[in-house]
């Protein structure tokens, strides 16, 4: 659904606002449990900051205590290399069946379409991924992939594609249809692709979290697991998991804690483990004195929950990898034209700041890109002459003053069916007030007088 | 307050300019809580619209008039949590380090000057209505002015649009659903995302409305414009009025 | 390549901080035991206490044994028949599955299996049904505690596991039971 298509369609609107605050409603009830939750989101702000601060290095010891522990590590400098060296792995070992689970680091590299070009059928087991791969259609909440569609949409789906009843829509036998069907792809499988949560420099380990177990089957199965990442998902210590293990589930769905918390250190025994570490343009946040916090991010999806305008337009609407506040810093950084002006669809309300569990300064950063299109002068930031010339005019009071008056009694005398009418956009949905004879300045004036 | 206190009226420009009464409003306010309060006519606007577009060439002469206009003051006082927020929280880039430390120390907005310079225990008033607050967001997430939902420690010790509002006698606050969700305003996106815009203000009406609310009320003009300027074209009862008109003698 | 890409991460926007220390003020229950049966709860599990000696009578005594065709057990002394397979997929058809926990977290009805012990890891994940048996002195408080007591030294595999598999991915309703085990039961074995 395009943002226009949702927001046009006032009960789907209203429908997917619900069940998106009902989200932020139970992380607000997990995170009040935690008495110390103020303190755990600072840790993990500041943990965050220093491992960025010295990221090579913790890359490289990353590099080093994996590969003791028997994974082979493969560096991607951008989403073409990252397939190159997940197909060329698949290739090697004559794969022709890949299952997979969460990954929008392979979303953002487009890893599907092209393994699939190349004859490998590659199926996406979280239970969301799946239905909009069927469906396909990119997901639209980096947790919630399906959160778009209703129950109807999906029993259609799988009646279609599954061969479920026509017009089942009871989510629990729906689910128990995608169990069985995936189960034969788990067991089919000759190898399983993971994204990483959290890549621990100080153990070589790797942490994958899921509520379904999917991508724990679909690595203890198949002999060969990769593993992709971005280079920014490292920790520094095996203990620095309590602070994160901690705030990611709270924030994303309100749970404790996911089901799996998986720590991979090496591979199965005879078999092989492939860490395929992604930049594609994060070095330029990396070096960004206004957005390098946007690296912080553990994608937890909190902020597209509480945003006001994620909630009402859906993440469609985006025409993003990653929609919401976070897709709204990170997309321009992808691709500055084609993303200008997603900076720009934000009331700049602050909530996402406020829930982010590792208190990246969301809200600022969208200021902060708008800036940076007005400098490019791109999409919204491209701004017209009569800016300019209303800020100049503000310099004076005496302008201001006049330039108040002139606005006043033109708007004044101007009959309302025209000035309240969808000419201008202020007016398609609201009436302007009432136009004052005075301004303040005029009022105060007056009695002061007096 | 002491005679020698000398304390500047900060106005946004469109309360200037379009609501007039909000300003007397908070003029015979402060004046009733002894404050004698100066209206330095030099000044226009703070420069938030352009600052919110990105246009910070734009805005630096007007962040350097605001200095020159108001440096001199002991307080400066703004019936407005975005044009405060502006002036405390976005100026970095406009002026020095040192003025700029010295003016943000005393620029208030009208509710946190009340509670926390004057100390206001009692206001004088009776206001027999059923009364929506809504929550601004750059009052309630910048200033922290009150408890924003979103965070679990105290921000803040009192809630200072509301304390001040249950002062006043009869009035009934009532409890809303979503305590403090944006209203949709948010500057040049009112009319650049016009329905997103729309359709988020419709929702905080319809939580008012049915909190039971007859009045809707708040720190920043700007959110309270767009309410009621919703709520005028669907002919619904609200009426709108800023903390100021409640609260003024 | 992995020089282009340490090559250009020359220059960190970040300001260098010390790494944090945390933990000793953190969450403290008057009843582990008790917390962690009421978060097991929450996450759709359960979670019994039960003495040492009178373990394997309780787990003879559960309907899921009565119900189940194929049983494997890795739990010494838990009286089901035990059976190595071959490959990871044999255990496909097992109904219940039971293995050993090491660790306890109180504060979010987790344990930690280390599968060193586990011929394949998979068992967990294929089985039907799931029980796991802790020693109910292996419980902490919370999750900083947990990682005092893990160590990652060698190449293996371990993971936290909070209750049966889950997924609310179809309009936000909760199905216990998606890919993985459809529940899990912890008991907590009390010794002298």
């Amino acid at each position: 659904m395009t943002a226009t298509q949702l927001i046009g369609d006032t009960e789907r609107v209203k429908w997917h606002d619900k069940a998106l605050w009902a989200v932020r409603s139970k992380r607000d009830t997990a995170s009040a449990g935690i008495p110390e939750w103020e303190e755990l989101r600072e840790l993990a702000a500041q943990i965050k900051q220093h491992t960025l601060s010295k990221l090579p290095d913790y890359l490289q010891q990353f590099e080093e205590q994996a590969a003791k522990m028997g994974a082979v590590v493969h560096w991607a400098s951008n989403a073409e290399e990252h397939n190159v060296i997940v197909h060329r792995i698949l290739e090697e070992n004559k794969v022709r069946y890949v299952v997979k689970s969460k990954s929008m680091l392979t979303e953002e590299c487009g890893l599907n379409p092209y393994l699939e070009k190349r004859n490998i059928e590659i199926t996406d087991t979280d239970l969301g991924e799946r239905i909009v791969q069927l469906a396909e259609e990119p997901p639209s909440h980096i947790v919630l992939p399906a959160i778009h569609m209703k129950k109807e949409d999906i029993g259609e789906l799988f009646h279609t594609h599954l061969g479920t009843p026509k017009g089942l829509n009871d989510a629990k036998q729906l689910t128990e249809a995608a169990r069985q069907d995936l189960r034969k792809k788990f067991l089919q499988a000759d190898a399983g692709i993971t994204g990483v949560n959290f890549a621990i420099a100080e153990t070589g380990g790797l942490v994958v979290c899921t509520n379904e177990g999917n991508a724990d089957l679909g690595t203890a199965l198949p002999p060969i697991h990769i593993a992709c990442m971005g280079m920014e998902k490292l920790l520094p210590r095996a203990k620095d998991l309590s602070v994160f293990l901690r705030l990611l589930a709270r924030s994303a769905t309100g749970q404790p804690i996911t089901t799996y918390s998986s720590h991979f250190h090496g591979p199965r025994t005879n078999n092989q483990l492939h860490i395929v570490i992604v930049d594609n343009g994060r070095y330029r946040l990396f070096e960004s004195k206004e957005f390098s916090r946007a690296l912080s991010c553990i994608r937890c999806g909190a902020c597209m929950n509480t945003c006001p305008v994620y909630r009402r337009t859906g993440g469609h609407s985006y025409h993003a990898t990653i929609p919401g506040p976070i897709g709204s810093i990170l997309s321009p950084n992808q691709d500055g034209e084609a993303y200008a002006s997603l900076p720009y669809r934000s009331s700049l309300c602050g909530s996402c700041t406020d829930v982010c569990p590792v208190k990246i300064n969301l809200h600022e950063q969208l200021l902060l890109w708008r800036r940076e299109m007005v400098k490019r002068r791109r999409g919204p930031g491209n701004v017209g002459v009569v800016v300019k010339l209303v800020a100049w005019g503000m310099k004076s009071e005496k302008l201001f003053a006049f330039g108040g008056y002139v606005a006043r009694t033109i708007m004044r005398l101007t009959p309302s069916f025209i000035l309240n009418s969808g000419l201008h956009p202020w007016g398609k949905q609201r009436d302007l007030p009432e136009i004052p004879k005075e301004s303040f300045r005029k009022m105060y004036q007056k009695r002061n007088k007096q | 307050m002491a005679a020698n206190v000398k304390v500047a009226l900060f106005l946004p420009c469109y309360i200037d300019q379009l609501y007039p009464k909000v300003g007397m409003a908070t003029v015979r306010l402060l004046e009733h809580y002894d404050v004698s309060v100066d209206f330095p006519t030099e000044q226009t606007c703070c420069g938030q619209p352009f600052s919110n577009m990105g246009c910070v060439d734009e805005v630096k002469p007007l962040a350097e008039k605001f200095l020159k206009v108001f440096g001199e003051y002991d307080y400066v006082v703004c019936p407005s949590g975005s044009c405060t927020s502006m002036v405390r929280k976005h100026y970095e880039e406009y002026i020095e380090a040192e003025p700029l430390e010295n003016l943000t120390r005393k620029v208030y907005e009208l509710c946190e000057f009340m509670t926390d310079v004057l100390k206001v225990d009692h206001i004088d008033k009776s206001f027999p209505h059923k009364v929506g607050v809504h929550q601004s967001c750059h009052g309630l997430r910048e200033l922290r002015l009150g408890q924003s939902s979103e965070i679990n420690a105290p921000t803040t010790s009192v809630d200072k649009v509301g304390s001040l509002l249950s002062m006043v006698k009869d009035i009934e606050l009532m409890p809303l659903n979503r305590a403090d969700e944006c209203c949709g305003f948010g500057g040049t996106f009112a009319v650049k995302e016009e329905k997103i815009s729309c359709q988020m203000g419709h929702d905080r009406l319809n939580d008012h409305e049915e909190a039971g609310a007859e009045i809707i009320t708040g720190a920043d003009m700007s959110c309270l414009m767009h309410l009621d300027g919703l709520s005028r074209r669907k002919k619904k009862a609200f009426k709108v009025m800023h903390v100021a008109e409640i609260l003024a003698p | 390549m992995k020089e282009d890409i340490l090559k250009r991460l020359k220059q960190s926007a970040v300001k260098e901080i010390p790494l944090p220390e945390y933990g000793e003020n953190w969450i403290h229950y008057e009843d582990k035991a008790q917390q962690f049966a009421s978060m097991m709860e929450v996450v759709g599990g359960q979670a019994q206490c039960v003495r040492a000696e009178e373990l394997a009578e309780k787990i003879k005594e559960q309907e899921l044994i009565k119900e189940s065709r194929k049983v494997i057990s890795l739990v010494p002394g838990s009286a089901v028949l035990d059976e190595i397979l071959s490959r990871p997929h044999d255990y496909e058809d097992v109904d219940l599955a039971i293995a050993e926990a090491q660790w306890g977290v109180a504060e979010n009805g987790a344990v930690w299996v280390d599968c060193q012990s586990l011929p394949f890891r998979s068992i967990l994940f294929l089985s039907q049904h799931l029980i796991l048996v802790l020693k109910k002195n292996a419980l902490v408080h919370h999750m900083a505690e947990a990682y005092d007591k893990l160590k990652f030294e060698k190449q293996g595999f371990g993971l936290f596991i909070s209750g049966p598999s889950k997924t609310a991915d179809i309009e936000q309703a909760l199905v216990i039971g998606a890919h993985g085990p459809r529940s899990l039961i912890v008991f907590l074995v009390e010794e002298d």
